[in-house]
């Protein structure tokens, strides 16, 4: 696992306020983690300002589940 | 001035204010005076005329609020063609709903033109025109006469994914409204607007940025997602703009929002003294936010009566009500006023057989007057929505001492975070996982700690088993998220022929919900009586 995903990792815990545990590659973010549109918003920005990245609107539609995300940080290096 | 051309022609001559926009993360991006801005949107306009968009050909921007946006809708309506704004792709997951929303479009409406940036242009697999960029020296859009009744722009509303509804909005009504809105505001020269609001919702796009432009006024454009993820900044946009009168404006989830997420303790320094005009509307103003936002903000300068409840929809092209007073909101048996009908506008209450109903008692809410849509395009399924000169909204309400009250909605309709969404929509979810014969699903809105949310309700054959249940409703849930952006608040199973219909077999989600409401349905299996059990 790459820093980026474990940063990705972290940040996903903290802002959907789920323990790290569950968050395995194939639980999907908005059912299964049970995340609203707040939340949503709120993580692809953290995500995007802690890792200097940016997450263009088709890709982050493209994300269903905790591996999406992982993937899109470690091909996607920032800064 | 009479139509969008008169508007674009005085705008064009404002070289001291204009609009500057912001980058996701909230920051100033590029600014451009109203001057700059129309000589840009002149080109644009030939450009799209260039590229094969022809008069009255309905071109879909899929753009992110900016000034692109801006100078390509206005563009389109200097060409003569119907923009209509899009709402992007949802986040985690909405891309395959995406690019069936821009098919359903396309074969709605077959004359039409898309422009979105290469990335999401590709997305959708249809073809696109990226938005034009014409150098400084490019030719200008060739002036042109219009009639205040021709269509100037469309807007999208509830409908479906298969069935768009397009709401005609004439160059007569537009002006109308902005003439109504910014008179029910009590225009000043000092003002300015600031807005996260989507150009696809009739809010952002009538009452921030047309009544910026209408009134020359300075306009600070944000991105939705700005907001919802890092709320103080809005408030501190506002809050900077120490030599102006500032009006902004957001649906009631929104200042709900912000008493959610920004404690005491996170607003050290901010004066909200100057926001002049916090309009609310898009969904039902509740009076406990109302309540809560006055007591978080008013510490910092925060003034009740800057809260303009309001009340509109697209088919009025926006608002119905709006007025600013003098004194906090009032508050009526627990439903807050949304104050007097815009200048020309009338509002009568009617009952179930279009009498006339007297002051006080509830009738579903009709309107008469000159900022009224010029009817639906698209969907042909739908009755027209004026009807001998008066707006039938669905909505239910009373009038009392000249005052809307609105008190519910005899259309069926779930709006969610300000966003009409078509029970249909979420049915036909329901009904293409079950696929079985004669099982039908209904949908509808419930009020969960002061948030509208859907619950859908589906019959099955009856033998299943509650795992082979709870397969079906997981895979529903799915189908919802990535459509919607929403999980459903509940998921219920009951036996063929369990839910409520007409004589001719229509579902009455009205019934059903005051059913479910009264705990007198018989369900299979439900998932959120298991979610609750611990």
């Amino acid at each position: 696992m790459t820093p980026a995903e474990e940063k990705a990792l972290e940040i996903l815990s903290t802002v959907c306020n789920v323990p790290r545990e569950k968050l395995v590659p194939e639980a999907r973010l908005i059912q299964d983690l049970d995340i609203d549109s707040v939340v949503t918003l709120d993580l692809l920005m953290e995500l995007e300002e802690s890792l200097g990245i940016d997450i263009p609107e088709v890709k982050a539609a493209e994300m269903q589940t905790v591996g999406d995300v992982l993937t899109y940080v470690r091909e996607n290096p920032g800064e | 001035m009479k139509t969008v051309l008169d508007l674009i022609e005085n705008l064009a001559q404002v070289a001291e204010h204009g609009i500057t926009e912001h980058d996701r993360r909230g920051k100033p991006k590029l600014a451009r005076s109203y001057a700059e801005v129309v000589a840009r949107a002149r080109r644009i306009g030939a450009a799209l005329l260039e590229a094969g968009v022809a008069p009255g050909d309905p071109v879909f921007l899929q753009l992110p609020n900016g000034l692109q946006l801006v100078e390509t809708f206005l563009g389109a309506v200097l060409a003569g063609a119907l923009p209509c704004c899009l709402a992007p792709p949802r986040a985690l997951g909405g891309i395959e709903a995406f690019q069936q929303r821009i098919a359903g479009l396309f074969s709605a409406f077959p004359a039409a033109h898309l422009v979105a940036d290469e990335e999401t242009g590709e997305a959708t697999g249809k073809p696109y025109l990226l938005p034009p960029d014409p150098a400084d020296d490019a030719p200008a859009c060739p002036p042109r006469e219009v009639d205040p009744e021709e269509i100037a722009f469309l807007q999208l509303t509830s409908g479906t994914t298969q069935s768009p509804r397009g709401v005609r909005i004439s160059h007569r009504a537009l002006l109308a409204n902005m003439n109504g809105i910014t008179e029910g505001g009590r225009r000043q020269a000092t003002d300015a607007y600031v807005s996260w609001l989507p150009l696809y919702h009739d809010m952002g796009l009538v009452g921030l940025m047309f009544c910026a432009l209408y009134t020359q006024c300075p306009l600070y454009l944000f991105r939705p997602e700005t907001f919802v993820a890092r709320p103080l900044a809005w408030l501190q946009t506002i809050a900077g703009l120490k030599d102006r009168t500032v009006i902004s404006t957001a649906p009631n989830f929104a200042y709900q929002h912000c008493v959610n997420a920004l404690p005491p303790e996170k607003l050290a320094g901010l004066d909200l003294s100057n926001w002049r005009l916090a309009g609310c509307g898009a969904e039902r103003v509740r009076p406990e936010t109302v309540d809560a936002f006055v007591a978080r903000f008013g510490p910092h300068g925060f003034r009740a009566e800057a809260f303009l409840p309001c009340y509109g929809m697209a088919e009025a092209t926006l608002a119905v009500t709006f007025t600013l007073r003098d004194h906090p909101p009032l508050v009526v048996d627990g439903h807050v006023s949304c104050g007097r009908p815009v200048l020309d506008t009338e509002i009568v209450i009617r009952d179930e057989a279009g009498a006339p109903v007297p002051d006080g008692t509830d009738g579903q809410i009709t309107v008469r007057g000159p900022a009224l849509c010029s009817g639906y395009t698209g969907d042909a399924t739908v009755p027209p929505p004026v009807r001998d000169g008066w707006l039938q909204t669905g909505d239910r309400g009373y009038l009392k001492d000249g005052e809307l009250y609105v008190t519910g909605r005899y259309k069926d309709l779930i709006i969610v975070e300000g966003h009409n969404v078509d029970p249909d929509e979420i049915e036909f979810h329901g009904d293409q996982v079950v696929e079985l014969p004669a099982c039908r699903s209904g949908a509808f809105a419930v009020d969960v700690d002061g948030r509208e949310r859907a619950v859908l309700v589906v019959e099955c054959g009856g033998k299943e088993t509650p795992e082979a249940l709870a397969e079906w409703a997981d895979a529903i849930q799915s189908r919802v998220a990535s459509a919607l952006g929403f999980t459903l608040y509940d998921l219920a199973f009951l036996r063929r022929g369990g839910l409520p219909t007409t004589s001719s077999g229509k579902v009455q989600r009205g019934k059903l919900r005051d059913r479910y409401l009264a705990d007198a349905l018989t369900f299979l299996w439900q998932q959120r009586a298991l979610k609750e059990t611990p």
